[in-house]
């Protein structure tokens, strides 16, 4: 076994690594935004009062957010079966997480929760993302 | 030798073309929505014709969400063949969009025609497009024309009935103070039976000589408040909402505010609440049909007329010339048709309604089974009082159901509104302020003596059915007992009450306390100097003369008056002869089928002075 052998598997092995560590991170911000949206659309009310959302806001709004949010979701789909080939929908993702964190943090009360998890999981999946892309390159012969 | 050949790159399919460029069109228009919603969003929503959103965060966080979704359809944007998923998803999104915003309903689909309009035409072209590419790689000459015309003309007819739909969907107005509400707002009526505005404004002027006098509107008792115009205002009573037009419909309030003047030259008062004494319901629905049927009831008629007191463009102009006025002329045709059978029975007249003949034969569909329910409009007072009373009081003159939420609802119906316009909380908001809504005090100050001696004679003779503690108050004395005109009760019947528990048009409407109960209602007393004429069917005048025997109580009086008579209790009703009508208000003759004044002599065997007494105690009521 040669070093550069060594390099060469240690560097795509890596690479599978970071793309299996984004994919499970944002498989399962993909999952609480899903059960979030279904929740928010099938018990609005409950939802409004449980997260002392800024209110009482109408019922139909908060299923409007649950249903975008729901669509955000599967329109991050691609992103989420090949994230390497697929880039847009991960990056337009990112940014717009830490963009409706700032809008939560804005709108406030329950929301600023929400805009908490948000920036969170944006730094989690930026940081993430950027090591994927960067074990990508490496792997490359 | 060899040749080279080179590989030419993919010539872009024209309707793949139009897709990328239909995508990049909902970017943009995501975008400008979206800013533009995030900067004015209550002007968005009055555009968009959809209610008040409090708070404003709501719609500014989805003005926010759809503009970051935009972001999401670049790649379908940009090269839909390598972006085949967000192509796709482009496309199924905003269909979900769509769909969200249907079940939604009322003015919110404007948001789903929003995703339509770009969604219907994007997932055309990439049928077309992903349909020729397969074509021409399987060296077939499909092309997927037929399915995307098809497709189109669906597309395009279901768009047209979205936007019919938020455009006929009823624009309220808001009422801040509940008892606004109660006075102008809409009860779900407006689009089944308003009447457009300018149409109904201009018919008290081209229709003059069909009403009792020179009056407009007010001719037949209806109630202005004061600072309203009746020659463009609307008169207490009716809702102005916008349903495609501006149109103007009845509510509770029509047969449920008074008007009173304490002398013929003192400030008139208006009473919320109370039995509407001079309005005249049945002459207002016959002055509508008659109206219809008149020959001035023309185009070239009404415009001019209409004109006067509204701007219109000339695009309404033609509309109400070739479609409103011919269709509500009509429906108004209709209508009276529907009331043909009110001519074979005593008219109304000021005051007094037949509340439930026109739901029997109308709503219902049931007979004409020649039964005649004409009484006194009622005070609807004192809801949470009756019930502390009793609970479950019987409501309606005889007690046909026990629960203000179904009168309440089953009022509205009777008054024309329709399941697509009925909204429950406008109804929860009436019963809650009539729940509340206290009789106005008396202004009556009869000698404080005769008063005290008054109130001994009640609490013998009286109480037991009129006190707040009496052991029959609201509950219902049989027809045998009380004597008074059978006719009312005669009306509602068994097969009424099971029709009407069992109505389940346009919606199950959960009534369940209809019922058949012979006689009348013990009434509690509050108020009871704006309640006159007294008895179920109005046809005592004063509390003076309900404690005289029934051969001596007026055979024919004046209905109709607002002068308060504080000597005799209730409203000035001179005797008149009903050959020959009044100069003002309406001669109520006793001895027509209905109207019959026997019965509730309870009292009228006093002595003279007690009955003095008695009448000073009444009249603080």
């Amino acid at each position: 076994m040669t070093d550069d052998a060594l390099t060469i598997g240690w560097t795509q092995a890596e690479a599978a690594t970071r793309r299996t560590a984004y994919r499970r991170l944002l498989g399962f911000t993909l999952i609480v935004q899903t059960v979030l949206g279904l929740i928010a659309l099938i018990v609005p009310v409950w939802l409004a009062r449980s997260a002392d959302l800024p209110g009482p806001p109408p019922a139909g709004w908060v299923q409007l957010w649950g249903v975008m949010l729901l669509i955000t979701a599967s329109l991050y789909l691609p992103g989420w079966i090949e994230p390497l080939h697929v880039r847009w929908p991960n990056i337009v993702g990112i940014i717009a997480r830490v963009v409706l964190a700032i809008a939560y943090v804005s709108l406030g009360r329950g929301l600023r929760w929400f805009a908490l998890y948000e920036l969170i999981f944006a730094v989690a999946l930026a940081w993430s993302y950027r090591a994927l892309l960067r074990a990508d390159l490496m792997s490359r012969p | 030798m060899s040749t080279a050949t080179t590989t030419a790159p993919p010539i872009e399919d024209g309707a793949l073309r139009w897709f990328r460029r239909l995508v990049w069109a909902g970017i943009i228009a995501n975008v400008v929505v979206g800013i533009v919603s995030l900067a004015y969003p209550t002007q968005v929503l009055e555009l968009a014709k959809v209610d008040p959103a409090t708070p404003l965060v709501w719609p500014r966080l989805s003005a926010m969400l759809i503009m970051l979704l935009a972001g999401f359809y670049i790649p379908a944007a940009l090269d839909p063949d390598a972006n085949r998923f967000a192509a796709v998803f482009a496309v199924v999104c905003r269909f979900a969009g769509t769909i969200f915003m249907a079940v939604v309903g009322g003015h919110y689909i404007i948001f789903g025609l929003f995703d339509f309009v770009f969604g219907a035409p994007q997932a055309i072209c990439l049928y077309l497009a992903w349909q020729r590419r397969k074509a021409a790689a399987a060296g077939r000459s499909g092309s997927g024309t037929v399915v995307a015309i098809i497709a189109s003309l669906l597309a395009a007819g279901a768009f047209a009935w979205g936007a019919f739909h938020w455009l006929m969907q009823p624009v309220l107005p808001q009422f801040a103070s509940d008892e606004d509400y109660f006075k102008y707002g809409s009860i779900g009526n407006d689009g089944a039976s308003g009447i457009p505005y300018p149409i109904w404004i201009a018919m008290q002027d081209v229709c003059a000589r069909h009403l009792p006098r020179p009056q407009g509107y007010a001719a037949l008792g209806f109630l202005y408040e004061r600072g309203r115009n009746p020659a463009v205002d609307t008169p207490i009573g009716f809702s102005r909402a916008k349903v495609g037009v501006e149109r103007v419909a009845i509510n509770c309030a029509v047969c449920h505010t008074v008007r009173a003047r304490m002398a013929a030259d003192a400030e008139p008062q208006l009473y919320v609440g109370a039995a509407a004494n001079t309005v005249d319901v049945l002459g207002y629905l016959q002055f509508l049909s008659r109206c219809a049927a008149d020959e001035r009831f023309t185009a070239d008629q009404l415009l001019p007329a209409m004109a006067a007191k509204v701007k219109l463009s000339w695009f309404d102009k033609i509309t109400y010339r070739f479609v409103l006025i011919p269709f509500v002329r009509k429906r108004l045709l209709e209508q009276g048709e529907g009331l043909a059978w009110a001519k074979r029975r005593p008219a109304w007249g000021p005051g007094r309604i037949d509340p439930f003949n026109p739901v029997k034969f109308g709503m219902l569909h049931l007979a004409d089974d020649e039964t005649i329910g004409n009484s006194d409009m009622q005070a609807i007072w004192n809801l949470n009082a009756r019930e502390q009373i009793r609970p479950h009081a019987p409501l309606h003159w005889d007690g046909l159901n026990n629960s203000v939420r179904e009168v309440v609802i089953s009022s509205a119906l009777g008054d024309g509104t329709v399941a697509r316009e009925f909204k429950l909380p406008a109804m929860e908001r009436i019963e809650r302020f009539l729940r509340a809504l206290p009789p106005p005090p008396s202004p009556h100050r009869p000698d404080a003596a005769a008063v005290e001696r008054g109130k001994a004679i009640f609490a013998a003779n009286c109480a037991e059915c009129h006190a707040p503690d009496g052991t029959r108050t609201l509950t219902v004395i049989p027809i045998a007992e009380i004597g008074t005109d059978i006719n009312r009760s005669h009306m509602w019947t068994e097969l009424a009450r099971d029709t009407y528990n069992n109505f389940r048009e346009g919606r199950d409407w959960g009534f369940k306390s209809f019922r058949k109960v012979s006689g009348y209602v013990a009434e509690p007393l509050g108020g009871l100097w704006l309640n006159g004429p007294y008895l179920h069917n109005g046809s005592v005048p004063t509390l003076r003369d309900l404690l005289e025997p029934a051969a001596q109580r007026p055979a024919a009086f004046v209905r109709g008056l607002d002068i308060v008579d504080a000597r005799n209790g209730g409203f000035l009703a001179p005797p008149c002869d009903p050959r020959a009508p009044p100069p003002e208000g309406f001669c109520f003759d006793t001895r027509l089928v209905g109207n019959g004044n026997d019965g509730h002599v309870y009292g009228t065997a006093l002595p003279a002075s007690d009955k003095s007494d008695l009448l000073a105690y009444l009249l603080t009521l």
